[in-house]
């Protein structure tokens, strides 16, 4: 997936104007309508996780033992659990840990992770050569394991587990900037640029970045999804967010027990967790031939 | 070249040093330990102090670090498992063949069948087949691993009696876990391959090709397919590297003695000298296969082998840098 | 529901019965099976004889090897020890069988007891043998305990209970210290063993004990071939045995019982036996100096009165589990069945709120620190909203096992601890796990929650101590425990055990553990 991304930042062009080439950007997505369903999907999913405690029906914790078990029905949309939550309810709620699971890891690891691809990739040399030593390192360990390790060592809960899925995603992302920091640090308008005596974090911030940026966004939207999956992966070997606090994954894998007599437990979440990493697919597909210039018309 | 391999090879020194660091910091600083296991739930704190002491568990950090550094790279030994009472490269080497088995049946089925998925869709670009290939493709990224393992174990254990649930033995037990273990994969595969085939197809020589007259046909097969294929052993190397310390969950499910598991149990036993020892073999197996990719593409991509001789590019460097 | 099993005292009448008739060697094949499957969740991971213990290991023990004695019913039976004679109340004198060998052959005598002893000792891995001073062999098959301190109620059968014994022969003559070789005094050898996946036992046929009459529980040999497999996915088992797989596993998903139950979906060919387990889940309060419980015995007793140990038994268990009326559950020997009547915090809402008005509560948040693993994780969210039901608010803090051991220790790292005990001979060893100062003052200044109580402390001892132990002092202790409501009891699991109809009757150790050569074999 990186290398892709990359590649295509490679060729970005430099435009006139950024705020030209966002217009562009958004122009090509609204006529993309998979991408756009993908954006409407995960902004109205973002919606109900916000508005949740007013919307939903019963409290996310609010048990009914006389009620365990409940199919779907009118009244229980979803049916409930084994302790009788009212799962419909639980998945509204769930958002809110799930996404913002998934989006802050994944922007915290971009972000660090973009601070030292752009140092790197800015003054090379030396410190490229340690620096991506580190990252050789992080990459190597398996992501999965490193993530176990961390939630182990800090326990379980919410700011626990998205530092561990952020730290094994860092090293992707240094690369990914780094390459093509590299791609463009010899560009003709850096060149210019140096020459009128540009300070160097204005020249990160203000050059190279926007014209890095685009593979980036890519890898974040997709990496959302990743991350998701991977924080029920660690609720399935009994890390991650802590109950009662519903999480998609977690409310998946605790229900996995009960799922030949009551598949709406496992179904919801289930789709719930497709629906949002799915969305965020079409909308990251999207975006790639968006801020792809070869792709324009 | 060979200069080149050797050079990686040397660089792998200095990173499995930094492997063992980060991974013995964190189990440093991980509440509980091996001790408190040994002596299961009813210990008494005095117990479990005199056990620490008789570990050597109460040393200071630089000691500790500096005993199992001086152990690993110098008397080449990744130490005895605190549990099992044997060394660590047997219980990994033991494990290795069914990790092994899974990423190889895994990562053969994704290629086999992302692989042509991307293709078609590539070819049919915006039509039908790649409408649905890509839903295809779209679905199964978005499923979780373990929850599709076990709908595959309810339809072809239960319901249709086809395939063990569990367990190792012959193929028809790799079946399931290379499934469900591959479906991601496939997914990947095949989105890279029909961005990668339709980068090629929008590029100059085939344009050129088509204005020389070629078939559609040629045209895909003898002079898009092998330039669009190169990118994807990175996915192929990458993969096979996640697959060999990915597969915790899988092989949970379908109770495979893999490393995964092992590495995983070690570390909710603080079993150190495992959690250590296989992150370690991990992160040395990655780095092989990384450098294996960078070899494999100097020898498909003529363009880079060149470059190996020649002189330095940012296109080479950032290849080489990104495995 | 409770279904006190019966196997081991069946096999024992049988065989007696058997040899009283002197039916002819045939017929005796009754009862016995070819080979048997056993489903467990983990890999023994280590067979040695002193290694530390582990949920895989537990499964298997007793099925290699033989201790000094054995516990069935609350009662000990020797099984290499013939005799043994208390001299003082810190000596006692062994005599051992004279005909013992391990399944290689090797003859077992005093020496192999005291080399056994010792190398567990050594290995620090068993706490419960910090009393033994010394072991020394008096002639071959005399072998004589020294303890460092008056033993008490149960103390030297523990101690007995605790090491396996193997002959010194067949341990040095193994190249892992036995980790993937053991080789003991039952009938089982191992035939193959693949880690994390398959162990292969097989009977020698040359078990040394030849009087029938002798052979206790642990010992039975009744199955040919037994096979370990190692199913680690829970619902797994579910799949295992109703495709026949497996014969008998205890790791079956609670929900999923009702399957294999008479009327349910695989109940034809399976039977469903369900005995609660040894262990309780206990709630104790942090004591320490800067809690909110240290002086608020208001506090204490309304969320004592707010926990429905019906409803948790139905929630975590599937109501499979029992609710628990003292510090413990009442399969004891020494459990008083009185209590069962009694009033223990019985659930009430009204009694609750009268007691948290009372108390010196102010909203504050309090924290609820438990192991994050199967059945603690749904009962803590369920006495999360019966606090919050009272207007209690509670923060639940979830750790694994390592971690959790640790925490319990810190006093500020949390309000209440929802934890597990258990003991497999008296109630009293049980409560001696939380309540004994001796064992905890050290690291807590007091029990292993923290209470400073100089007459609990005295209490318990008395229940400990040889001398004083009996139905007065126990019964003081459980008046003073449920008066002072340092923690209680709040629910039992069940152990859930699901074998085919090849097997007519399960037979456990002291446990809980499915013991597959004791099991008897409807073939």
């Amino acid at each position: 997936m990186a290398n892709h991304g990359a590649a295509a930042a490679a060729d970005v062009k430099v435009r006139k104007k950024k705020e030209g080439q966002f217009s562009l950007v958004m122009k090509r997505l609204s006529k993309n309508k998979v991408a756009m369903a993908g954006l409407v999907i995960i902004l109205i999913l973002f919606l109900a996780a916000i508005l949740a405690p007013y919307i939903i029906p019963y409290g996310y914790d609010a048990m009914n033992m006389a009620e365990r078990f409940a199919s779907p029905s009118l009244k229980h949309l979803c049916g409930t659990d084994e302790m009788g939550r009212d799962i419909f309810s639980r998945l509204l709620y769930g958002g809110r840990a799930s996404l913002s699971l998934g989006f802050l890891a994944t922007i915290i690891s971009t972000l660090v992770g973009m601070f030292i691809g752009s140092l790197v990739g800015y003054f090379g040399g030396v410190v490229d050569t340690v620096v991506m030593r580190f990252v050789d390192i992080l990459q190597a360990i398996p992501g999965i394991l490193l993530a176990i390790a961390i939630s182990a060592c800090l326990g379980s809960g919410f700011v626990n587990t998205i530092i561990a899925l952020s730290i094994g995603g860092v090293p992707m992302t240094v690369r990914l900037l780094r390459g093509s920091i590299m791609g463009v640090r010899k560009m003709e308008y850096l060149e210019a640029a140096q020459t009128i005596n540009c300070s160097v974090p204005r020249l990160i911030i203000k050059h190279i970045l926007p014209n890095s940026i685009s593979p980036i966004i890519v890898s974040v939207t997709m990496g959302i999804g990743n991350t998701i999956l991977m924080a029920a992966s660690l609720s399935y070997i009994g890390l991650g967010v802590q109950p009662p606090t519903p999480e998609w994954g977690a409310m998946l894998s605790a229900a996995r027990t009960y799922m030949r007599d009551y598949p709406h437990m496992v179904l919801f979440p289930g789709l719930a967790i497709a629906i949002v990493v799915l969305s965020l697919n079409m909308l990251g597909d999207g975006l790639r031939d968006a801020l792809d210039p070869k792709l324009k018309q | 070249m060979w200069k080149y391999i050797i050079k990686r090879l040397l660089w792998m020194i200095p990173v499995l040093l930094g492997i063992s660091i980060v991974i013995f910091t964190i189990m440093y600083f991980c509440p509980g330990d091996p001790a408190t296991a040994i002596l299961g739930n009813g210990a008494t704190p005095a117990a479990i102090a005199e056990k620490r002491a008789e570990m050597g568990l109460d040393e200071p950090y630089l000691v500790r670090l500096g005993d199992y550094l001086s152990q690993v790279f110098l008397h080449f030994d990744l130490g005895t498992s605190y549990f099992q009472n044997q060394s660590v490269m047997s219980g990994i080497l033991y494990r290795l063949p069914y990790t092994f088995a899974i990423a190889a049946i895994s990562m053969l089925l994704q290629i086999c069948i992302g692989t042509p998925l991307g293709i078609t869709a590539a070819v049919h670009q915006n039509g039908i087949a790649d409408r649905v290939c890509m839903i295809v493709a779209l679905g199964g990224v978005s499923i979780p691993g373990f929850w599709l393992a076990m709908m595959l174990v309810l339809v072809f254990s239960v319901q249709l009696g086809w395939l063990p649930p569990y367990g190792v033995g012959g193929l028809p037990y790799y079946i399931l876990p290379c499934v469900a273990n591959a479906f991601a994969g496939i997914a990947s595969q095949a989105r890279q391959t029909r961005s990668s085939m339709l980068e090629v197809i929008r590029s100059d020589y085939i344009v050129t090709a088509r204005a020389k007259g070629l078939s559609e046909r040629e045209i895909l097969y003898k002079h898009a397919l092998p330039n669009a294929l190169i990118p994807i052993i990175t996915v192929i190397g990458n993969g096979m590297g996640m697959m060999l310390g990915g597969t915790v969950v899988i092989e949970s499910v379908f109770s495979i003695p893999g490393i995964g598991m092992y590495t995983t149990q070690a570390i909710n036993n603080r079993d150190y000298p495992i959690v250590m020892g296989g992150v370690l073999f991990l992160g040395a197996v990655f780095s092989l296969i990384m450098l294996l990719v960078d070899v494999i593409y100097a020898f498909v991509d003529p363009r880079i082998k060149a470059q190996y001789e020649g002189q330095q590019s940012i296109f080479r460097r950032r290849r080489k840098k990104n495995g | 529901m409770k279904k006190k099993l019966v196997a081991l005292l069946m096999a024992g009448c049988m065989l007696c019965s058997l040899a009283g008739t002197g039916i002819a060697a045939s017929a005796a094949e009754e009862g016995r099976t070819e080979s048997v499957t056993v489903g467990v969740l983990s890999d023994p991971e280590n067979m040695g004889p002193w290694s530390g213990m582990s949920q895989g290991r537990i499964a298997m023990l007793f099925s290699v090897y033989e201790y000094m004695v054995t516990r069935e019913d609350g009662e000990v039976y020797g099984v290499l020890a013939k005799d043994w004679e208390r001299i003082d109340s810190k000596t006692y004198d062994v005599e051992i069988y004279d005909y013992i060998h391990d399944a290689d052959g090797n003859p077992l005598t005093a020496s192999d007891i005291v080399f056994s002893f010792e190398s567990a000792i050594a290995t620090k891995n068993y706490s419960k043998l910090n009393v033994v001073e010394s072991v020394e062999a008096l002639d071959d098959y005399n072998v004589e305990f020294k303890f460092n301190k008056d033993l008490e109620i149960g103390e030297f059968e523990n101690v007995m209970l605790e090491c396996a014994i193997v002959t010194q022969a067949a341990y040095e003559a193994s190249e892992d210290q036995m980790a993937t070789t053991p080789v003991g005094t039952t009938a089982y050898k191992v035939e193959s063993y693949v880690p994390g996946s398959e162990l292969i036992l097989r009977d020698t046929g040359n078990y040394w004990q030849t009087d029938e009459s002798l052979v206790h529980g642990t010992s039975v040999h009744n199955a040919d071939e037994i096979i370990f497999s190692v199913i680690t996915e829970a619902s797994q088992h579910t799949v295992a045995l109703q495709t026949g797989a497996v014969d008998v596993s205890n790791g079956v998903p609670d929900t999923d019982i009702a399957k294999f139950e008479e009327g349910g979906e695989y109940a034809e060919g399976n039977q469903v036996s369900i005995v609660l387990d040894n262990l309780s889940y206990d709630i104790t309060y942090n004591m320490s100096d800067s809690s909110v419980f240290k002086d608020d015995l208001n506090l204490r007793l309304a969320l004592a009165y707010s926990i429905d140990k019906e409803g948790l038994n139905l929630g975590a268990f599937n109501g499979n589990g029992a609710a628990v009326k003292d510090f413990a559950n009442a399969t004891y020997p020494d459990y008083n069945s009185e209590w069962d009547s009694e009033d223990y915090y019985d659930y009430n809402v009204e009694t609750a709120q009268e007691y948290l008005a009372q108390s010196n509560y102010n909203g504050e948040t309090l924290t609820l620190m438990y192991t994050n693993s199967g059945a603690m994780e749904i009962l803590a969210q369920m006495l999360q909203a019966y606090f919050g039901a009272i207007g209690v608010t509670v923060e639940l803090v979830g750790y694994d096992q390592m971690m959790a051991q640790q925490e319990q220790y810190n006093a500020e790292g949390f309000d209440i601890l929802l934890r597990t005990t258990g003991s497999t001979d008296y109630i009293v060893n049980q409560w001696k796990l939380c309540w004994d100062s001796r064992d905890y003052q050290e690291v807590t200044g007091g029990t292993s929650n923290f209470t400073q109580d100089d007459k609990l402390q005295e209490l318990m001892e008395a229940c400990l101590s040889v001398d004083t132990y009996g139905e007065e002092s126990i019964e003081a202790f459980h008046d003073y425990m449920v008066e002072n409501c340092y923690g209680y009891g709040i629910v039992e699991g069940p152990i859930n055990i699901v074998h085919s109809e090849k097997i007519s009757e399960i037979a456990l150790d002291a446990r809980n553990q499915i013991l597959p050569g004791a099991c008897v074999y409807a073939e």
